[in-house]
């Protein structure tokens, strides 16, 4: 049987500010493609370090558009990159991402198989570095695993990874998705409008990317604070979607109700009853332990058993994170639009570090 | 990243397990999904459906996180564990002293008449004198303000188990009563020990070795059971070992018993010469028919309170009974020359140790004390009531010398203790 010419033309879009650690890496990860893409375009977001020098030794193997002054929202460098894409399907990721080898092949095959698809989620992985970014693969394992194949099958999936989203052009093109900057997650207003838009979203577990997790406790804390923050932006701005579509309440509500009202009870039950706080924790702790054996033998990954136990300091941590953004965001209306910019670490990828799945 | 993920787990395994169930069912009765269009819902529908699917929701989860809040002022709450580090529990110095009396709360339970026992306790309390706690350990738990007065009382109240279940059978034929461990053999018995136990175990230290029959019944398996379990003391009529003297309420004729007769049982007690007056209170003594309290009737209950006090009674437990050594008094009756009782051996015994040696050898030696009232024994009791100035030392063991004798039993056991 002759190979079918491919009928789609893929391209990679990717803002860059600040990634001389790490873009390299990432450029040389969308090159390695089984699936040749068809455009590498780099948006050099006014970087003051060798980002630009790094990505001028690639010549004509991709496309960079430098602009000169930081825009300082990565949404904003989206908006000039996708001006140059010419492709039918746009992959949109990060400079600190990595793309597995077969991410482009994946994504390409949902396209082909599902006309009427308008994105593919891709599945992220962290890459290993310390007991911080261990506890955040756990969390990956088990939010892509369970919460996201749950979202996936009612048809509402809460976020598609602003480092692994593969999306048709024209959705930005006719006007189904506009870049508006005015929340501190963009991937999360793209996919609020695409799910009140009744767009048909695939979540593919083997389009694989690796993505770097804040490093130390200060980074960590500045990530949430700007996921989760974003996260009462957008829920604020997209409300009335909660009453109009069923799955869309019965997601948004566990989520964020159970986000804040549980964890409030939690904090209040640390100073009412310390002894049952301390009693929960510890079954939280087996619980932990649990996601963790799971998350070692979906990822291959022995240090992940160790960590599972103090996934409830994390758990704590996001909750006081949530809580607090609540307070800003909503009851406050104290809209935060900085960007934090996580400290990059550079991470050399072996080739069987990749999982297979 | 979802915050806690505790309910949004379970929904998400829900929403899973349904979908795969549904795709599984469809696989096995070859039904193909059709590519029919599937009926769209009115915005109006949609809204209707998304504000019960809210609503649900927003119930769910505020129900389970209040729930956690209950509970979380139920148990061992920061208050709680405060108020008892600022309010240690005050151990109550026992009176020394010839007589005493014990004050048996019987059917301290969960729920009936709880509030009453408390107040029963913390009165007794309140005046230095300690009470005992019958207990019934069935559904104990369920009630925090009695389990967290016991283990607030911990020190200053002795606790005793009343059964387990503490109901009665009534044969259906001859219309007798028989008390939960009425019929029981001893493995029965173990059993329903264990369980009792356990369930009062979780509010005190005590080493719960008092047992209070229910119905003041109790088989032999169950005596074999309770010796094995190391419960020295047993309550129950019938037998020699400390039987109620006085109530606050006559089941035989169904009526409240003053305080004054109250009083004068305990008296007459002590005149028969028993050193130990145990007095039998139940909270559902002092209640209306409508469960409330009945003050009037209450206050009985003080005057006795208030006349122990008055008069200097020590208010004891039954584990300072027994390490005094007293209030066991088998000397119930009149005894004298020529008479078969297993209880001459004890009154053989006291003389002995009292210095009035019954027989420097053979039968009513030390040690080799016998059932008959002989006339070495006469003999000896003759001396013993010349030197304590019992008139008329007729050698017949009459209530005056039981007093004495009761007397002089705690004496030498007081001595012993102090050592």
């Amino acid at each position: 049987m002759p190979r079918k010419k491919p009928q789609l033309t893929i391209a990679v879009l990717i803002p860059a500010h600040n990634e001389e650690k790490m873009v390299a890496a990432c450029v040389d990860s969308c090159l390695r493609q089984t699936r040749t893409l068809n455009q590498i375009i780099v948006v050099n977001d006014g970087s003051t370090d060798a980002t630009g020098e790094i990505l001028k030794t690639y010549g004509n193997a991709i496309t960079v558009i430098t602009i000169k002054d930081a825009t300082g929202n990565k949404s904003r460098a989206q908006e000039i990159g996708i001006k140059a894409v010419t492709s039918d399907i746009m992959i949109a990721t990060d400079g600190d991402t990595i793309l597995h080898e077969k991410f482009a092949e994946e994504i390409e095959k949902d396209f082909i198989t599902t006309p009427e698809l308008s994105v593919v989620a891709g599945y992220v992985q962290s890459t290993k570095y310390n007991i911080l970014t261990a506890i955040r693969e756990i969390d990956y394992t088990i939010g892509q695993d369970i919460y996201k194949r749950a979202q996936e099958y009612v048809q509402f999936l809460l976020v598609i990874p602003g480092c692994a989203g593969a999306f048709r052009t024209e959705l930005f093109r006719d006007g189904t998705v506009q870049f508006d900057h005015d929340t501190l997650t963009e991937d999360l207003d793209f996919t609020y409008k695409l799910n009140a838009q009744e767009k048909l979203i695939k979540l593919n577990y083997n389009a694989i990317v690796f993505t770097q997790d804040p490093p130390t406790i200060h980074s960590y804390i500045n990530q949430m604070r700007r996921w989760y923050g974003g996260g009462w932006q957008n829920l604020k701005k997209h409300f009335p979607l909660i009453i109009s579509k069923p799955s869309a309440s019965l997601i948004l509500a566990t989520t964020y109700l159970e986000g804040t009202v549980f964890n409030f009870a939690l904090y209040f039950l640390f100073f009412i009853n310390t002894r049952l706080f301390l009693e929960l924790m510890l079954l939280y702790c087996i619980v932990g332990t649990c996601m963790g054996i799971y998350a070692a033998a979906r990822k291959r990954r022995l240090d992940l058993l160790l960590v599972g136990p103090l996934i409830p300091l994390t758990t704590l941590l996001n909750a006081y994170i949530l809580m607090e953004q609540l307070v800003i965001e909503v009851l406050l209306r104290r809209k935060n639009m900085t960007w934090f910019h996580p400290e990059r670490k550079t991470v050399v990828m072996e080739g069987n570090n990749l999982a297979k799945i | 990243m979802t915050p806690v993920g505790g309910i949004t787990a379970i929904v998400s395994i829900l929403i899973i397990v349904v979908r795969n169930m549904y795709v599984g069912i469809a696989k096995v009765l070859h039904i193909k999904p059709t590519k029919k269009e599937v009926r769209k819902l009115t915005s109006y529908q949609r809204i209707l459906a998304s504000c019960v699917v809210l609503t649900l929701v927003v119930a769910g989860i505020t129900y389970s996180a209040s729930v956690v809040l209950y509970y979380g002022t139920l148990e061992k709450n920061n208050l709680v564990i405060a108020h008892r580090l600022l309010n240690p529990c005050k151990p109550i110095t026992l009176q020394s002293g010839t007589q005493g009396v014990i004050l048996r709360l019987d059917d301290v339970q969960a729920y009936g008449w709880s509030d009453v026992s408390m107040k029963i306790m913390q009165d007794a309390l309140t005046r230095n004198m300690p009470i005992m706690a019958s207990v019934i350990p069935l559904y104990l738990e369920t009630d925090s303000n009695i389990t967290r007065f016991i283990e607030d009382n911990d020190c200053a109240i002795e606790v005793g188990i009343h059964g387990y279940d503490n109901i009665t059978y009534i044969d259906p034929v001859t219309n007798s009563h028989y008390g939960e461990f009425a019929l029981l053999d001893t493995e029965a018995a173990r059993i329903k020990i264990e369980k009792a136990r356990a369930a009062i175990g979780a509010f005190t230290k005590q080493p719960l070795n008092v047992f209070i029959p229910p119905d003041n019944q109790v088989s032999e398996g169950t005596i074999t059971a309770l010796r094995e379990a190391g419960i020295t003391v047993i309550t129950s009529e019938g037998t020699e070992y400390f039987d109620y003297d006085a109530a606050t309420y006559d089941f035989l004729n169904k009526t409240f018993i003053p305080a004054s007769t109250v009083i004068q049982d305990c008296e007459a007690t002590f005149d028969r010469g028993d050193s130990l007056c145990v007095i039998m209170l139940h909270p559902q003594d002092f209640v209306r028919g409508d469960g409330s309290i009945d003050t009037d009737r209450y206050s009985e209950y003080t005057k006795i309170l208030d006349y122990l006090e008055a008069n200097r009674i020590p208010v004891l437990t039954f584990n300072e009974v027994v390490k005094r050594n007293m209030g066991i008094s088998p000397f119930t009756k009149d005894m004298s020359l020529g008479m078969i009782d297993p209880s001459v051996a004890l009154l053989q015994r006291l003389l002995n140790e009292y210095g009035l040696t019954v027989a420097s050898k053979g039968f009513g030696s030390a040690g080799n004390e016998t059932d008959y009232f002989g006339e070495l024994t006469r003999d000896a009791l003759v001396q013993f009531q010349i030197l304590e100035g019992i008139e008329p030392a007729d050698g017949v063991l009459n209530a005056a010398t039981r007093r004495v004798l009761s007397d002089r039993m705690y004496n030498t056991a007081g001595e012993k203790t102090q050592q």
